[in-house]
């Protein structure tokens, strides 16, 4: 087991070197400069050059990625090029609003899937079918449904919720999480407002990994339900809630799990479009502001940590199996 | 049988939790939504004044800045020497209370308002302007740093000395024109820093976030990305404004913006597109402000590729283009049809000009004489998105390449990314490319030496235009001591450039925000700053 992921974690240093590589080739190939996009019409060629110099534009491309590496590994992502931050600083503020924003998205979205899913599964007569139809098509609905087009219509339709509060309410950051900080703070208006700010964006992104899951969870357990142990366990007398639950749910949970990792490891990245529709201050706009700004150390320390999380995730789906279903762990345990 | 309908029940049931986890989950929207909206309508009051912008600013080191959001924060926060008036373009005194310029027009000595003190306590004296002013214009000052950028305003500031702790003398390499001087003065970048808290660059960057001025706001507090907070400063030396904080957020979405305004969520909000002014108002207890700036959204030809080297070529296109169209179409009447390169706030056209009309007569007749065959294709360069001095460069592309047409030349309409359209026109890779201005200081200088001196070629001076007669009086009217002398200069030079035509002036765009009924003196300056000083809020609450 242990080596099993040692063997995973080694697998990831290729992965990442790969990532950073190509995200510093790829500021390159297009035509341009970080030093140009930062001054904008107004700049000199001068200003232009210094500005390029003190980021090491210019030294070879060798050079500079040798430099993202090896700063990295000492846990020092560079300035920002636009505020001059630390870059790890700037994420540091980022990445709790990304979490607090995925998390809330999968409380929306993992219960309502599986539970969706379930009954789709297990609606299969007349007149139950319907059901079947109907969170298909909602399924369908919600995987079709532009993020931003539903953010928009949620701001129109409900109220027009931006950032994470609301102007006049003012919170010291603790966790990062403001759900947990607004807790602490013990002021039920700061919490009501912290939700209130937190539903719609989580309601938004939900709609993906809800229909997601939803469609799974009934693949999987159409598949599972087929199967002769299931009629078996009918015919010993077992319960029709102990069959769902403890059999045709859990044998089918290991595809689930996939999805929903992936998901969520997609959510941790930053949700480009909802952060942007809600103003949302996580990953996904510090990436759009640092592209669009050329602000090279801030999108090269983003696209390492959106890689790390993902190779994270990826891992901890891979574990969750074993823990999951014992014929891997059984697999494993023949490997070694 | 039984247990089928067992089953059946028992799947009933599981709709019945799913149903129910459903409600749940969009349970606390309905809740809240009320919750929120009387919640903040409960503590706003008449002492906060939230304000809601495109962006969030991205250094508060005035030396440092050169973006308009760092700039609108700033501006309240610090102060320098001198200031233009409230609402106009003279100049008046800030730091400095009077100033003396000696008789060859190379010393000025300025003194300094007396008891000034920075936010953390700290003395405004001498020693902070000589220090401010030094690290501008000195690259091996312990405080330069690579990103102090707006050095060029200041390059002929030679030394700056303490006479004594309330006197500081400017010595200039070349007499300047006082008008300009003293405008480059007001410029953020000439905002007074204290020079104890810029020591280490450590101690730089911590400043950049936490900034210290004189102003008479106070910073609070900056959630990157989403807020910054000012208050009132209690002690500073001129009236103390009417509010007690200020709150500025950065709201991307031009729309989400104006729904925050409409909902009443916050008080006012910039950036306004000129086709949202008929909507916001009709909005109940929501007021439009429209005012005069400083831009100009311009063509620039590229005078070095055939056949645009021609003056005459660039004349006939000049001549074909409807600059009321553009203003009509596509600023919905909220801008001035360019009748000079300056805006009128910068320099007054002469008595009973107006801008250009189309003449496709003598625009053909024109490009005959130059020996150009109709159908001749140009490039035409529109940029990828909106600039504050036009919100809609693709669709004016558009228009500009219809009215070509009619003198029978084509276009092709070429865009790139922002930073990759800026490159390739600076370059050169453009024959005609859409572009504009926005002028720190109120002076013909910062529109005609920053497009068309040769020293800004690869630059701004993006017509890739030179000429030693035009760069010779360019450099004149920089020094020219008397006004009127200078300002005849300067519309000798409008007209020898609307001749050569080496860029075609478009569009003098307003400047253009809305606020709740409940804001009063609220001003949009010229410059384009945004002074929260004289605001007051009356009545309880938005709405």
């Amino acid at each position: 087991m242990a080596g099993y992921v040692l063997r995973r974690l080694l697998h990831a240093i290729p992965i990442l070197a790969g990532v950073s590589l190509l995200v510093v080739l790829s500021a390159h190939l297009v035509p341009g400069s970080p030093g140009e996009s930062f001054v904008g019409e107004k700049g000199t060629p001068e200003a232009i050059r210094a500005l390029n110099e003190s980021i090491g534009w210019y030294d070879p491309l060798p050079v500079q990625w040798g430099r993202l590496v090896w700063g990295a590994l000492r846990g020092d992502l560079g300035r920002s090029f636009a505020t001059r931050r630390p870059v790890l600083d700037e994420l540091r503020e980022r990445v709790p609003a990304t979490v607090e924003l995925a998390l809330a998205a999968f409380v929306i979205a993992l219960p309502l899937g599986l539970l969706l899913g379930a009954v789709a599964a297990l609606a299969r007569r007349w007149p139950w079918s319907v059901l079947d139809h109907l969170t298909s098509t909602l399924a369908l609905a919600g995987i079709s449904f532009p993020v931003f087009w539903l953010g928009l219509l949620l701001q129109i339709a409900i109220y027009p919720m931006q950032q994470r509060l609301s102007p006049l309410y003012t919170l010291e950051p603790v966790t990062g999480l403001y759900v947990l900080d607004a807790l602490l703070a013990g002021d039920p208006a700061l919490v009501r407002d912290v939700l209130a700010h937190l539903a719609l964006p989580a309601l938004a992104l939900s709609t993906i990994p809800l229909a997601v899951i939803a469609r799974m969870t009934r693949a999987a357990m159409r598949e599972v339900l087929g199967q002769e142990f299931v009629r078996t366990a009918r015919a010993k007398g077992l319960g029709p809630v102990r069959i769902t639950l403890r059999h045709v749910l859990r044998n089918a949970l290991v595809p689930v799990v996939t999805v929903t990792g992936i998901q969520f490891a997609a959510l941790l990245g930053g949700a480009v479009l909802t952060e942007t529709v809600f103003q949302w201050p996580g990953l996904g706009t510090y990436i759009v502001e640092a592209a669009s700004r050329k602000d090279l150390p801030a999108l090269q320390g983003a696209v390492l940590v959106v890689a790390v999380v993902f190779v994270a995730a990826n891992l901890t789906v891979d574990l969750l199996y074993v823990a999951l279903d014992p014929r891997i762990r059984a697999g494993l345990e023949g490997r070694r | 049988m039984t247990s089928r309908r067992q089953t059946v029940r028992r799947r009933l049931g599981a709709l019945a939790i799913a149903v129910a986890i459903g409600a749940l989950a969009v349970a606390p929207l309905g809740c809240d939504r009320g919750g929120t909206a009387g919640g903040a309508k409960r503590s706003a009051n008449t002492s906060t004044f939230v304000y809601a912008r495109g962006a969030d600013a991205v250094t508060l080191d005035p030396q440092k800045m050169d973006d308009g959001e760092s700039v609108l924060v700033a501006a309240n926060i610090f102060e320098g020497l001198v200031r233009y008036a409230a609402h106009g373009t003279e100049i008046e005194p800030a730091l400095a209370t009077s100033w003396e310029v000696s008789e060859d027009g190379l010393r000025w000595t300025f003194t300094l308002r007396k008891g000034v003190r920075f936010h953390d306590g700290s003395p405004c004296d001498a020693e902070a302007v000589v220090f401010t002013f030094s690290r501008i214009i000195d690259p091996k000052h312990p405080a330069h740093d690579a990103e102090i950028l707006n050095t060029a305003l200041y390059q002929d500031i030679e030394r700056v000395q303490a006479l004594d702790a309330r006197h500081v003398r400017f010595t200039l390499r070349r007499a300047l024109a006082p008008r300009l001087f003293l405008g480059n003065l007001t410029v953020y970048t000439a905002f007074i820093v204290p020079p104890g808290k810029l020591a280490s660059r450590e101690a730089r960057d911590a400043f950049a976030r936490q900034p210290i001025g004189t102003g008479p706001f106070v910073f609070e507090r900056w959630e990157t990305g989403q807020r910054i907070v000012l208050r009132r400063n209690e002690h500073y030396w001129g009236p103390k404004p009417a509010i007690e904080r200020v709150v500025l957020l950065s709201i991307a979405d031009n729309g989400a913006r104006r729904r925050l305004l409409e909902a009443g969520e916050v008080h006012a909000i910039d950036g306004v597109n000129p086709i949202d002014v008929e909507r916001l108002a009709k909005t109940p207890g929501v007021r439009v402000i429209e005012q005069p700036g400083m831009s100009v959204g311009y063509l620039a030809f590229n005078c070095r590729n055939r056949p645009l080297d021609d003056p005459r070529v660039r004349r006939a296109i000049s001549l074909a283009i409807d600059r009321e169209a553009l203003v009509r179409l596509n600023f919905h009447g909220h801008a001035q049809p360019a009748v000079q390169i300056c805006p009128p706030t910068v320099l007054a056209p002469p008595e009973g000009a107006h801008a250009p009309g189309r003449d496709l007569e003598r625009a053909r007749a024109l490009l005959a004489e130059a020996g150009l065959e109709p159908g001749h294709e140009f490039t035409l360069w529109a940029m990828p998105i909106p600039r504050p001095y036009m919100p809609e460069p693709k669709k004016i592309a558009q228009l500009i390449k219809s009215q070509l047409a009619e003198i029978g030349l084509r276009c092709t309409i070429v865009t790139y990314p922002w930073d990759i359209y800026l490159h390739k026109t600076r370059q050169g890779e453009h024959d005609m490319c859409l572009l504009g201005w926005t002028a720190d200081v109120a002076d013909p200088d910062n529109f005609l030496f920053v497009f068309f001196h040769s020293a800004n070629l690869g630059g701004t001076n993006f017509s890739f235009f030179s000429d030693p007669g035009i760069d010779t009086a360019l450099l004149e009217a920089q020094t020219l001591r008397d006004p009127a002398r200078r300002i005849r200069l300067y519309r000798r030079l409008e007209r020898e450039l609307a001749e050569r035509a080496p860029l075609v002036p478009l569009v003098h765009p307003a400047q253009l925000a809305a606020v709740r009924e409940q804001v009063r003196g609220f001003v949009l300056h010229p410059t384009g700053r945004k002074l929260f000083a004289g605001v007051r809020l009356t009545g309880r609450s938005p709405e």
